[in-house]
């Protein structure tokens, strides 16, 4: 193998490789500092007939500041969850943070406040915390 | 194939682009191929956001970039300029032809793999044309939903590597790929060529290394003749005979738009007529599906109105486009060879010539088209191209940047103008071919007439759906 | 080929364009339109309106199933409608003629981007922008034949 194949080679490979390495570091890096550094939780919000309401990242810990990041994934939600008292609007690519402080353990229940299509009533979902 | 011989004023002018410091730069090994692999970062981009990333549609990178970026720089700005230079530097083939040529970037003279013939019986646009409206089929789905982007670019990627191990070089290429079909032949119309300089120079030189290969690089992958090259359907530019040619004969130039509609060739057949009618029809469903205000339509096409919808809604499209068009054409091209009085030129001539012809019209519709998606959704080229996966990144700090239509109430006047500098291209080959076909002059415009009948109504369509 | 032909198109879409400019003579009275438009996936209904040059035009705009945007070309109108809301009512004044489309602009549905109706601006002759193209395309057609025959007999 001569030298050009070599450099293209290596090219190659940190295209490749590189590129998805890149972006799985920098996403680590971004969600690290969402999900860990600070208390995060992730909710994806579906029409029902999808799923509805989807929580990544666990539970809340009563007396602990947390972050909820909400996403609507298709069209536009909207969202209220009770005791917690956080309403808002979501729209599809513009992700939405929220600060939430549990003052008890127990099932919080998260509505959608904006009407999403025949199953909008029924989009109905949990939020877990725990004592500390 | 017609024995009408071609009138010696199919020479027109031309100018070199190319400097002696350009031509050296052409001749590095590493040009294209830098360029390939700069092609296949962004296609990795492309298939990691449209598997991974948001499947809202406008915030995916995948979306927005092949098929509001790519779309338009391939149609308005790629095949008028550089003609097919798109091909040399698509990363579809690479991996195949890497493989094939057991090298990167150097000529290496053995090549892997069975090197069988392409057969002769597929020589031509047949499968890419069933390919192509396989996919245009799906186009509203493909074009809004970003797995199915990055599922169907990775099988484009994946594809070529067998087909490269089985059949000889570019096959995949100049045969079977769904882009190529319509990029090579609107490629006819660029104002840039690649061929043979001096006729006399090859006459005299017996080495043929454009075709054969030297220490400087491949044999004309794309299974062309240099030495004879006269139209710029299937050169993909990929630069190897500007490389391994000896004389320095093969060059570069600017010509007058249009040049190569009216030429004849062995690979200008039936399979080239019906995709430029194909893609005339194809850019007329566009515009009444996807860019109309019937959304029943769009439920047809959707799958939303249930599968028998969407049946009905495939006849009509493929009926249209492989059937009721190209018939409706068949038959004003026997009434132009009646009216013109029954020239030597076979039916199938005129039919296969005056296809061709259409092609402005076709290539300038379809930039109206894509200028459409441009100026109303560029705001998501920022979006996405600092957030390409939806994931809430923010890279250049344009992630949330309004949408906004950059003076939309413009667009129609666009568009009309472009489809009418289309008509005048269509039109003027239209009655250059009638001219060299039919006896005389007389003879020639009265056969014009319901050819350019079809290629003003085509237009009034077009108006009609731009500003009706 | 280039100048001749330049110049022919241009010719051409001048002569459309003086016959825009016919409408404020002919234009009389201010009419007044209302009109209700329903925004549903993935469409507006209805998706085609027509209102008369200089109209005074008033748009009930409701969203029936999800949240859905009004934005309308050339008007700077961009609105967002929600189902189940009171409907939103937006007045302008039609006072250029032509085609303007009116797109969702808020995120519906993977067909969002293909949401899309129209409104006509008609003139006292019609859709006058629509007839000034098609006189220009049959004089390109007929301008373009003319040349080439020309160029030929010139051999």
């Amino acid at each position: 193998m001569g030298r050009q194949n070599l450099v293209a080679g290596a090219l190659l490979v940190a295209v490749l490789v590189g590129l998805p390495a890149g972006i799985y570091v920098y996403e680590a890096g971004q969600r690290h500092q969402r999900l860990y550094a600070e208390e995060v939780i992730e909710i994806h919000a579906y029409v029902a007939e999808a799923g509805g309401w989807v929580v990544h990242g666990g539970a809340l810990r009563v007396g602990v500041a947390f972050t909820l990041r909400l996403i609507a994934e298709d069209v536009v939600h909207g969202f209220f969850i009770e005791r917690l008292n956080v309403t808002g609007t979501l729209v599809p690519g513009h992700p939405m943070e929220v600060s939430v402080l549990a003052t008890e353990p127990g099932s919080y229940t998260m509505y959608c406040t904006v009407s999403c299509g025949p199953g909008h009533n029924v989009m109905v979902g949990r939020l877990e915390a725990v004592a500390a | 194939m017609s024995t009408v011989s071609a009138p010696a004023a199919q020479a027109y002018p031309t100018r070199s682009v190319l400097t002696p410091r350009l031509r050296r730069l052409l001749r590095s090994r590493w040009v294209p191929w830098i360029f390939i692999l700069a092609s296949l970062a962004g296609f990795v981009l492309v298939i990691l956001t449209g598997l991974f990333g948001t499947m809202t549609g406008n915030q995916n990178f995948a979306i927005v970039f092949v098929w509001i970026v790519w779309w338009f720089a391939l149609i308005a700005i790629l095949v008028p300029l550089m003609s097919r230079s798109w091909c040399a530097i698509c990363p579809l083939p690479a991996g195949g032809e890497w493989l094939q040529r057991g090298s990167l970037v150097e000529h290496k003279t053995r090549t892997w793999g069975l090197n069988r013939k392409w057969p002769r019986r597929l020589n031509n646009l047949w499968t890419v044309n069933f390919l192509f409206l396989g996919i245009a089929l799906f186009s509203p789905i493909i074009t809004t939903n970003p797995r199915v982007t990055g599922f169907l670019l990775l099988g484009l990627m994946i594809v070529p590597i067998p087909l490269a191990l089985i059949y000889s070089k570019r096959a995949f290429c100049r045969y079977v790929c769904p882009v190529g079909g319509f990029l090579g032949l609107y490629s006819n119309f660029s104002w840039l060529e690649l061929r043979a300089n001096e006729k006399a120079v090859c006459q005299h030189h017996l080495g043929k290394e454009c075709i054969k290969g030297s220490v400087e690089g491949y044999a004309c992958p794309w299974m062309e003749f240099p030495q004879t090259l006269g139209r710029n359907a299937y050169c993909g530019l990929c630069l190897e005979c500007l490389k391994t040619c000896p004389k320095e004969n093969i060059d570069i130039r600017l010509r007058p738009f249009g040049a190569d509609l009216l030429k004849d060739a062995k690979d200008k057949d039936a399979s080239e007529a019906w995709k430029s009618l194909i893609m005339l029809e194809l850019a007329g469903v566009y515009l009444v599906v996807l860019l109309g205000p019937y959304g029943y339509l769009k439920d047809w096409a959707t799958f939303r109105a249930g599968l028998d919808h969407f049946l009905l809604y495939t006849g009509l499209f493929v009926g249209g486009a492989l059937l009721f068009v190209p018939f409706l054409f068949l038959l004003l091209t026997h009434l132009s060879r009646v009216l013109g009085g029954r020239p030597q030129a076979s039916l199938r001539r005129l039919f296969i010539d005056n296809a061709v012809a259409l092609v402005p019209l076709g290539l300038f519709a379809w930039i109206a088209f894509s200028v459409a998606l441009l100026q109303v959704n560029w705001s998501y080229i920022f979006a996405t191209a600092s957030d390409p996966f939806g994931w809430g990144w923010d890279l250049l700090g344009t992630k949330a940047m309004a949408w906004q239509p950059i003076l939309p109430q413009t667009l129609p006047y666009i568009q009309i103008a472009l489809v009418l500098i289309g008509l005048a291209y269509t039109v003027t080959a239209l009655h250059r071919l009638s001219l060299r076909h039919f006896e005389t002059r007389r003879a020639a415009a009265k056969a014009l007439v319901p050819m350019a009948a079809f290629a003003f109504v085509a237009t009034a369509t077009f108006l009609r759906l731009f500003v009706g | 080929m280039a100048r001749g032909l330049r110049a022919f198109v241009l010719a051409t879409l001048l002569a459309g364009t003086a016959l825009l400019a016919l409408g404020p003579v002919l234009s009389a009275a201010r009419p007044s339109v209302t009109i209700e438009i329903t925004a549903s996936q993935y469409e507006f209904s209805p998706g085609r309106i027509s209102v008369p040059r200089g109209a005074e035009v008033t748009l009930v705009l409701r969203a029936v199933d999800v949240s859905h945007g009004f934005y309308l070309d050339g008007y700077g109108i961009d609105v967002q409608l929600n189902p189940g809301e009171e409907p939103t009512v937006v007045t302008f004044t039609a006072t250029t003629l032509g085609k303007f489309a009116y797109r969702c602009s808020v995120t519906c549905g993977p067909y969002h981007p293909y949401m899309k109706g129209e409104l006509i601006v008609e003139g006292p002759l019609g859709n006058t922008v629509l007839w000034g193209g098609l006189l220009a395309a049959g004089l390109v057609t007929v301008g373009a034949a003319l040349r080439v025959h020309r160029q030929e007999a010139s051999r």
